[in-house]
């Protein structure tokens, strides 16, 4: 099983169980705000209600001070009807009473201290008071002369009205303030049950949240089982080989795929341990070399660090092709491992197929055509007109055939994209002749007049003049055949907003509107009795228009029933100033630095210019494609490792377009060594191979050479004891090249030692010993330069393939030498290698 | 300089019919003499003898393929600087740059016109970069 395949899962399992968590705190703190809130109010209420009650309490108290003063007054009457006289019985209780009424008075005069109408009855009742007492001891003293107490009974009346009075008042006051106080335990009341519905619907809220959150964070953690579960299962049903790690290395996860493609025994087996022990388990099985594991760990480590993603392919010991496709994750690598072993042999089976097929349906045809072609031309005597009349017929489906089986390679590299492009800037006017004349049969055979109308004098474009030439013969051809005898064809060139507009105009019938859709299309034609009438194979206008969209052009038609038909193709106009870009437009040598890395190529930007060249930086083989054709170059540094393809297949393309065979490089990476190895004899051209980091002298270096081979004659060290020979030599490469000669080992050591050279010849009989024996002297160069052995007899093989080319005096003619040497001065693939290996 | 007209041609070419039909191009069209040979072989043993001006080498033949025969036919005096002419019916852009490379002049592709062969060859040798 794999481990820690849930981990990424987990991180997002834990965001949103904080949120579950955060929820839940704010559905706590939203009760208790309430609860608070609810106490503030509570606190407040009951404050209120005890100084209702307060206020109650002290009207009781005021009332009982009147009444206290009524029983008084009722006591001094009763003492003062007696007849009290000082000193009596009567005398003692009439004071007492008298003392308890003005005490009673002062309780009320002091407990209504903040009503201003009961202190203003105060003051009446003490008056009344003390007339009412004036009244009764006057009364008591004069007893028992009864008749005398009216008036007592009078200042009585008097004084028990403004009794009565402040007795009303207080009963007002009390009514006034019971209801205040009913009114608020009402509120009170209201107010508390309000305050513990709120409290329990917040209860039952919170209750509700934290229910959901439970019930969720299972939800998620289920989800999250399943996610690893289908996440596990599908690492381990992956057919491709998945592999991740960490940053430093170290294996996290390896599905199956992986382990058999890297010969691990077991998940267990890799888990944890750095990247480099796995790898070692295929240097155990044979399948690495120990180097290669070492290098491709340190190129993990680097693309880990540098979170840069990659993709290469790797050939193995065991014959197995393995692509590997690096995607970096924050804090490590995820690399997938893919065998793609079968898709290259099927790739390569289908090239072998159709390029097989091609010749094989070519021989017989051969003979069919020619055998046809020459009874049809009377090559072989007169035949009966009937004959030859069925032999024309063969002889035209036999041409029909042979087209159909270009176009059929064609369409099919052009699909493959294996159709290549040898683009070239070239006066219009000079390939619309070519077609006009390569068509001339055609419009005899038609009996039509073609016309050349060149509107866009001095019109120069981009494109390669094979297809170019194509996509013309097959819309001249569509017109000529279509244009009824005693017609016109009309070829028009116009300029249209930098374009060129190349216009082919027939007289024929017209494109049928059913069709008009399709005319692009494979195999189509506007009626399937047209193939056999007008020839064709149906592929035309769906080449011609690839054709024209590889060259970055647009093909389109415009037709009318009866009149005829306009094809156009525009084109992008290419001005003359562009066309011959020197090396630099201002003198200096041109640079194209293909790098990935934005910040090395920062660095070779400046390390390149401050020699004085003009640099130019690519960061993808598409963008140097682009500006290979756009623009000359002197030459270009290559890393390998590129986003969009691997640096050595884009060499071995630019070696196989004849634009680009010549164009000297260095290659800067890496895997410099690794690549060097793969490339193998393929590399040459390649003046050096850099390993970063960058060492700037030798890339100088390097790029001097490279620059030479352009500007002067390249030196060549000839080491050889047989002046004739040299001077021969000499004779034969004459002023292409300046031939140092050295007689010994030792003059060529010396030679090797002061100046660099393009090329080094060696015979291998020296005075001093063996020619060969220089070879390890020369490997140590930086640049090493191409060796070849020139030597009277056949030489060891282990020698001969650290050479370029090794030849044998007695068997070499002065043309092979000559183009030996020439193309390895050139850089070029001198497949002349007689030889060679 | 001009050129001494073109006589004599070393013909190889497997496919009896083929063959036949090409010679008989070259002869009865063309007016050139022919020594038409089925296999590399025949054609190193009758090179010296023919002395021809120039080779027309078929490119895949058993046994002995064309680029075979000419090295080999290189290696003989008679024809050690001989111009050479491929034939063949792979004419992908990039074969046509090997047989250059290979050393030819030019290179006549399959299926080839037999009235115009000889013209074609003519052609070739009278622009005369061999």
């Amino acid at each position: 099983m794999t481990a820690k395949l849930g981990d990424p899962m987990g991180a997002s399992g834990a965001t949103s169980e904080s949120r579950w968590t955060s929820r839940l705190v704010l559905a706590f703190a939203f009760v208790g705000l309430i609860a608070f809130g609810v106490g503030i109010v509570a606190v407040d209420e009951i404050r209120e209600t005890s100084e209702r009650r307060a206020e109650v309490t002290h009207t009781y108290e005021v009332r009982t001070a009147l009444r206290q003063l009524n029983l008084a007054i009722l006591e001094i009457e009763a003492a003062g009807r007696a007849g009290a006289g000082p000193g009596s019985d009567n005398g003692q209780r009439l004071e007492a009473a008298t003392t308890r009424a003005r005490q009673a008075l002062t309780a009320f005069t002091v407990w209504t201290g903040d009503n201003p109408v009961q202190q203003s009855t105060a003051g009446e009742i003490r008056r009344r008071l003390d007339e009412y007492l004036s009244d009764v001891s006057e009364a008591a003293v004069n007893l028992p002369a009864q008749a005398g107490f009216g008036e007592v009974v009078d200042a009585q009346a008097d004084l028990a009205a403004a009794i009565d009075a402040a007795l009303r008042e207080e009963a007002r006051l009390l009514a006034q303030r019971l209801d205040a106080t009913h009114r608020t335990l009402a509120r009170s009341e209201a107010l508390l049950i309000g305050a513990i519905v709120l409290v329990a619907l917040s209860l039952v809220a919170a209750l509700l949240v934290v229910v959901r959150a439970l019930r969720r964070s299972r939800r998620s953690e289920i989800a999250l089982e399943q996610q690893g579960h289908l996440l596990t299962t599908t690492f381990e049903a992956m057919t491709q080989g998945l592999v991740v790690v960490d940053a430093e290395t170290r294996v996290l996860a390896v599905n199956r795929g992986a382990q058999q493609l890297l010969g691990v025994p077991s998940a267990e087996a890799a888990l944890g341990r750095p990247f480099l022990d796995v790898l070692r388990v295929q240097v155990e099985g044979g399948l690495l070399t120990d180097d290669e594991a070492q290098e491709r760990a340190r190129i993990l480590a680097s693309d880990i660090a540098a979170q840069r993603a990659s993709q290469s392919e790797v050939a193995r010991l065991d014959g197995r092709v393995i692509e590997i496709e690096r995607q970096p994750y924050p804090g490590g690598m995820v690399t997938t491992y893919t065998d793609i072993t079968e898709r290259r042999r099927t790739e390569r089976m289908k090239n072998e197929f159709i390029s097989t097929v091609s010749h094989e349906l070519r021989t017989p045809l051969t003979s069919i055509r020619g055998s046809l072609g020459l009874i049809v031309g009377g090559a072989v005597g007169e035949v009966a007109p009937k004959v030859r009349e069925m032999v024309a017929i063969a002889h035209s489906n036999s041409e029909r055939l042979v087209r159909l089986i270009n176009d059929i390679l064609d369409i099919e590299k052009i699909e493959s994209g294996r159709l290549q492009f040898d683009l070239q800037a070239q006066p219009l006017a000079e390939l619309l002749g070519q077609a006009m004349k390569a068509n001339a049969g055609y419009f005899q055979q038609y009996e039509v007049q073609p016309k050349l109308v060149d509107e866009a004098q001095g019109s120069m474009v981009r494109v390669d003049g094979d297809r170019f030439i194509q996509v013309m013969n097959n819309l001249l051809s569509n017109a000529a055949k279509f244009t009824a005898a005693g017609g016109s064809v009309t070829v028009l060139a116009s300029r249209h907003d930098g374009r060129v507009r190349i216009t082919v105009q027939d007289e024929g019938p017209g494109i049928p509107d059913s069709f008009r859709e399709r005319i692009f299309g494979k195999f189509e034609q506007a009626d399937s009795s047209d193939s056999r009438r007008k020839g064709g194979t149906g592929l035309g206008l769906s080449i011609a228009k690839a054709i024209v969209e590889r060259l970055d052009g647009r093909i389109w038609f415009e037709t009318e029933l009866g009149v005829g038909t306009r094809f156009h193709v525009e084109l992008p106009e290419v001005s003359r100033a562009s066309t011959a870009v020197p090396a630099g437009a201002d003198g200096r040598p041109s640079l194209l630095v293909v790098e990935d890395d934005q910040d090395v190529a920062r660095l070779l930007t400046i390390m390149l210019e401050q020699h004085g060249w003009r640099v130019t930086v690519a960061h993808s083989v598409a963008a140097a494609s682009d500006l290979l054709r756009r623009a000359r170059f002197d030459a270009m540094t290559l890393d390998i490792m590129l986003p969009d393809e691997d640096g050595l297949s884009f060499f071995r393309r630019l070696r196989s377009a004849p634009a680009t065979r010549d164009l000297p490089v260095v290659v800067v990476s890496a895997k410099s060594e690794v690549a060097r190895q793969e490339l193998n004899g393929d590399a040459i051209g390649i003046v050096d191979w850099l390993e970063k980091p960058i060492d700037q002298e030798r890339l100088g270096r390097a790029i001097r050479q490279a620059l030479g081979a352009v500007e002067g004659p390249a030196s060549i060290l000839h080491v050889e004891d047989d002046p004739d020979i040299v001077r021969v030599l000499g004779a034969v490469m004459g002023d292409e090249v300046e031939v140092v000669p050295a007689m010994t080992l030792a003059a060529a050591r010396t030679a090797l030692a002061e100046r660099s050279f393009a090329l080094v010849i060696v015979d291998v009989g020296l005075p001093d010993g063996s020619g060969l024996d220089l070879l390890d002297d020369i490997r140590r160069l930086k640049p090493p330069p191409p060796v070849v052995i020139f030597s009277a007899h056949d030489v060891d093989p282990a020698m001969t393939s650290q050479a370029a080319a090794a030849l044998v005096k007695s068997r070499t003619d002065n043309d092979t030498l000559h183009q030996t040497i020439r193309g390895l001065i050139a850089g070029m693939a001198a497949a002349a290698r007689p030889g060679a290996n | 300089m001009p050129k001494e007209p073109l006589a004599r041609i070393l013909y190889v070419e497997d496919d009896a019919d083929i063959r036949m039909i090409g010679k008989f191009a070259m002869e009865n069209v063309g007016g050139f003499v022919v020594t038409d040979c089925e296999s590399g072989e025949e054609a190193l043993a009758r090179a010296p003898g023919a002395a021809p001006q120039l080779l027309l080498l078929d490119v895949m033949m058993p046994g002995m393929d064309g680029p075979t025969t000419l090295a080999r036919l290189r290696a003989q005096p008679a024809t050690a600087a001989t111009p050479v002419v491929f034939m063949t019916a792979k004419v992908q852009p990039q074969e046509v740059q090997r047989y250059r490379e290979l050393g030819a002049i030019d290179v006549i592709s399959k299926p080839f016109d037999p009235m115009t062969l000889s013209d074609s060859i003519r052609a070739i040798w009278n622009r005369g970069d061999g």
